[in-house]
C-alpha cells in the first residue's frame, strides 16, 4: 500500500465515483462525478472499474504527495498539473515516483479534473458507493472535501529502474475525448425538450437563441446562468416533482439553472428540458464567466450519442487490458 | 372514484428517464396510486431500472439506456411498453391499500427555544400557540413522498387554518429534527440545512441514517402523527431507530 498526503486542499476537492443508484426516492441526491465522462476514462486508463473513487479537483487543484510509486491518470480540465517543473499530461496513464508532489497552477481550460489512481482509493462505500454526499455528510472521505493533513490509502505500483518523477506509460489514444471536452469559446449544449412544463412558447424560443454567461454562484448543485433574463408572462410554481442531473429549470427571475450532480431530488420550478447525457460533462466543465448557448436535440439522437460513448469506453478498456 | 384505471401519460425526461404522470394536483388518492405504481415498478424485475422516484402525482423511472438498446424501437419506447402492464391497478379493492401503510409517531417539543416561530404562526393564524399545537398534533398526516433532502417528508394533511407563509429571510441554519410550516405544507428537517420554514418545534427522533437499510425512518405512504412531549424529556430522550 502507498499513502497520499494532502499538503494543500485546493478550491473544492472531493472523492467522487459514479452516481448513487436507488437513493433519489429517499431524497438523497445521486451525486457522483460532475463530469462522469472524465471520471470513467481516467479509471479506464489505469485499469480501474468505473466505480473506483477518483479525486475531483475544481479550478484550483490540491497539492498531493505520494509516498509510494503510483500509476495515475488525469482527465478533464487542464488545471496546470505538474510535478516539480514537469507538466503532467492528461488523458493517459502516467507513473509518478515515490515522493512526487503533484500540484496545480492556474486553471487553463475547463473547471474539473479527475485524478484516478490504479487500484482506487481505500475508503468505505456508503449506500454502495464512494462518492461524497456533502449534504448528508457521508461517503468519500467522511462526507466532506479534502483538507490539508488528510491521508488516504492507495495502491502502490512499483516501477523498478525508472528514475524520473513523471514517466508516461503507453496508453491507447483518447484524443477524441479530449477534443470533445476542450471547449470552444461558446459551446452549444444540447437539450431534450419537455412539452407543457409551465413555460410559454416565447421563452422556449428565446432559450435557444440567447447567449448566457455562467455565474460565479454555480457549483456542484447546478450552473446558474446570467445574461438577459427570459422574459414573458408570470411563471407559476409547479407542484414539486422529480428532477434529474441535466434538468434545466426556469425560476421566476428568468435566469435558467442547469442541475448538476448534487441537485436536490425534487423541484417546483418550471422546466425547459434536460441536457443530453453526453453534454452534462461539458456543462460540468464550464467556469464562471464562460459563455454558453443551447440547442434542441431529440431523445433518440441523445440516446444514440450516449450509447456510442459507452461503446467507445468499452473499446478503451479492452485496449488498456491488452 | 369513478374509474378503476386512472389515466396516465408518460414521456421521456432527458435520455435516461421516463415520467409517468397520474394527475396535476395534490390529492391523497392520486398520490397513493403513484406510490403503488412505484412499488410495482420496483417489483417488476425489469432490467436496467436505476431508480423509481414518486412525487405527489407522478413517478419518474431512471433507466440505463444500454439495457434497452439494440431493440426494434428507441430505448425509452421499449421501456415504457414493458412498464405499462405493471402500472395497471391490481384486482383487489382500493380499500386494501390503506391497510399496508405504516403508522409513525414523531415526538415533538413545541415552542420555546425549539419552536422560535410558534408565536408568529399563532398570530398569523389568529389563534393561541396552544391551539396551534393542538391542531398540528391532532392531525394524521400521510407521507406523499421523500425529497428535497435525505429523508425529508412531504406531508399531506396540514390543517388549512395553520397555513403560514415562509419567513421572508431564511435562516442560515435549521437544526436537525426541526418541525416547520411553509405555506400549506408541514415537514421535518432531517439534517441541519439553511431553511425558510416557520419552526414550531423539534423532534429528537433521527430521520436519516445512511448506514441503515432503508436509510430513512419515514417512507412514502407512511401515516404520521406528531405527539407533544416536554422539553425535559427531549434533553434525555434517546429515541431508538426501531421504536
Amino acid at each position: 500500500m502507498g499513502r497520499l498526503t494532502v499538503l494543500a486542499p485546493g478550491q473544492w476537492t472531493t472523492m467522487q465515483a459514479l452516481a448513487r443508484c436507488g437513493v433519489a426516492r429517499f431524497g438523497i441526491t445521486p451525486g457522483g462525478a460532475a463530469d462522469v465522462l472524465s471520471h470513467r476514462v481516467a479509471n479506464a486508463l489505469v485499469g480501474n472499474a468505473d466505480d473506483a473513487a477518483t479525486i475531483e479537483c475544481t479550478l484550483v487543484g490540491p497539492k498531493l504527495r505520494f509516498d509510494g510509486d503510483v500509476e495515475i491518470a488525469l482527465c478533464g480540465a487542464d488545471l496546470g498539473a505538474r510535478v516539480a517543473n514537469v507538466d503532467v499530461p492528461r488523458w493517459r496513464a502516467v507513473w509518478l515516483r515515490r515522493g512526487a508532489v503533484l500540484e496545480f497552477g492556474m486553471p487553463i481550460r475547463g473547471a474539473r479534473a479527475y485524478l484516478a489512481i490504479a487500484g482506487g482509493i481505500d475508503v468505505p462505500a456508503v449506500l454502495g458507493n464512494r462518492s461524497t454526499d456533502r449534504v448528508g455528510r457521508f461517503g468519500g472521505l467522511e462526507g466532506r472535501e479534502l483538507r490539508a493533513g488528510d491521508v488516504l490509502d492507495v495502491d502502490s505500483t512499483p516501477f523498478p529502474g525508472v528514475r524520473d518523477d513523471v514517466t508516461m506509460i503507453a496508453s491507447p489514444r483518447v484524443a477524441a475525448w479530449a477534443r470533445e471536452l476542450d471547449l470552444v469559446s461558446t459551446p452549444v449544449l444540447r437539450v431534450v425538450p419537455r412539452a407543457h412544463e409551465g413555460v410559454d412558447a416565447g421563452r422556449v424560443a428565446a432559450f435557444v437563441s440567447t447567449e448566457f454567461v455562467v455565474d460565479a454562484r454555480s457549483d456542484r448543485m447546478g450552473l446558474r446562468l446570467a445574461g438577459p433574463p427570459l422574459a414573458g408572462p408570470r411563471l407559476d410554481e409547479q407542484v414539486s416533482s422529480p428532477v434529474v442531473t441535466g434538468t434545466v429549470q426556469l425560476p421566476p427571475d428568468g435566469h435558467p439553472i442547469v442541475l448538476l450532480a448534487d441537485h436536490q431530488t425534487t423541484g417546483g420550478y418550471p422546466v425547459l428540458g434536460e441536457l443530453a447525457s453526453v453534454d452534462v460533462p461539458r456543462a460540468a466543465q464550464l467556469r464562471p464567466k464562460d459563455r454558453v448557448r443551447f440547442a434542441w436535440i431529440s431523445v433518440e439522437e441523445a440516446q444514440s450519442r450516449w450509447l456510442r460513448f459507452e461503446t467507445d469506453l468499452a473499446l478503451l478498456r479492452a485496449a488498456v487490458r491488452a | 372514484m369513478a374509474s378503476n384505471r386512472l389515466t396516465f401519460h408518460c414521456r421521456p425526461v432527458g435520455d435516461r428517464a421516463v415520467l409517468f404522470t397520474l394527475g396535476d394536483r395534490i390529492d391523497a388518492d392520486v398520490n397513493a396510486r403513484a406510490l403503488e405504481c412505484a412499488r410495482a415498478v420496483l417489483r417488476s424485475g425489469l432490467p436496467g431500472i436505476v431508480d423509481v422516484v414518486p412525487a405527489y402525482a407522478s413517478l419518474l423511472v431512471h433507466f440505463e439506456p444500454r439495457a434497452w438498446a439494440d431493440r426494434r424501437r428507441a430505448p425509452h419506447v421499449e421501456l415504457i411498453a414493458a412498464l405499462e402492464p405493471h402500472l395497471l391497478p391490481p384486482a383487489p379493492a382500493r380499500s386494501n391499500r390503506r391497510d399496508v401503510a405504516r403508522d409513525r409517531v414523531i415526538p415533538v417539543v413545541y415552542g420555546g427555544s425549539h419552536g422560535p416561530d410558534l408565536e408568529r404562526v399563532a398570530r398569523h393564524c389568529g389563534m393561541t400557540p396552544d391551539e396551534v399545537v393542538r391542531r398540528h398534533s391532532a392531525a394524521v398526516y400521510r407521507v406523499a413522498f421523500l425529497g428535497f433532502a435525505p429523508g425529508f417528508p412531504y406531508l399531506l394533511g396540514l390543517d388549512p387554518a395553520l397555513a403560514t407563509p415562509r419567513r421572508p429571510t431564511p435562516r442560515t441554519r435549521v437544526e436537525p429534527g426541526a418541525v416547520g410550516i411553509a405555506g400549506a405544507q408541514t415537514g421535518v428537517y432531517p439534517l441541519a440545512t439553511p431553511g425558510g420554514w416557520q419552526l414550531i418545534g423539534r423532534t429528537p427522533r433521527r430521520l436519516f441514517d445512511p448506514t441503515r437499510d432503508p436509510p430513512t425512518w419515514l417512507e412514502a405512504g407512511d401515516r404520521v402523527c406528531f405527539v407533544p412531549i416536554d422539553g425535559v424529556r427531549f434533553a434525555n430522550a434517546e429515541v431508538a431507530w426501531d421504536d
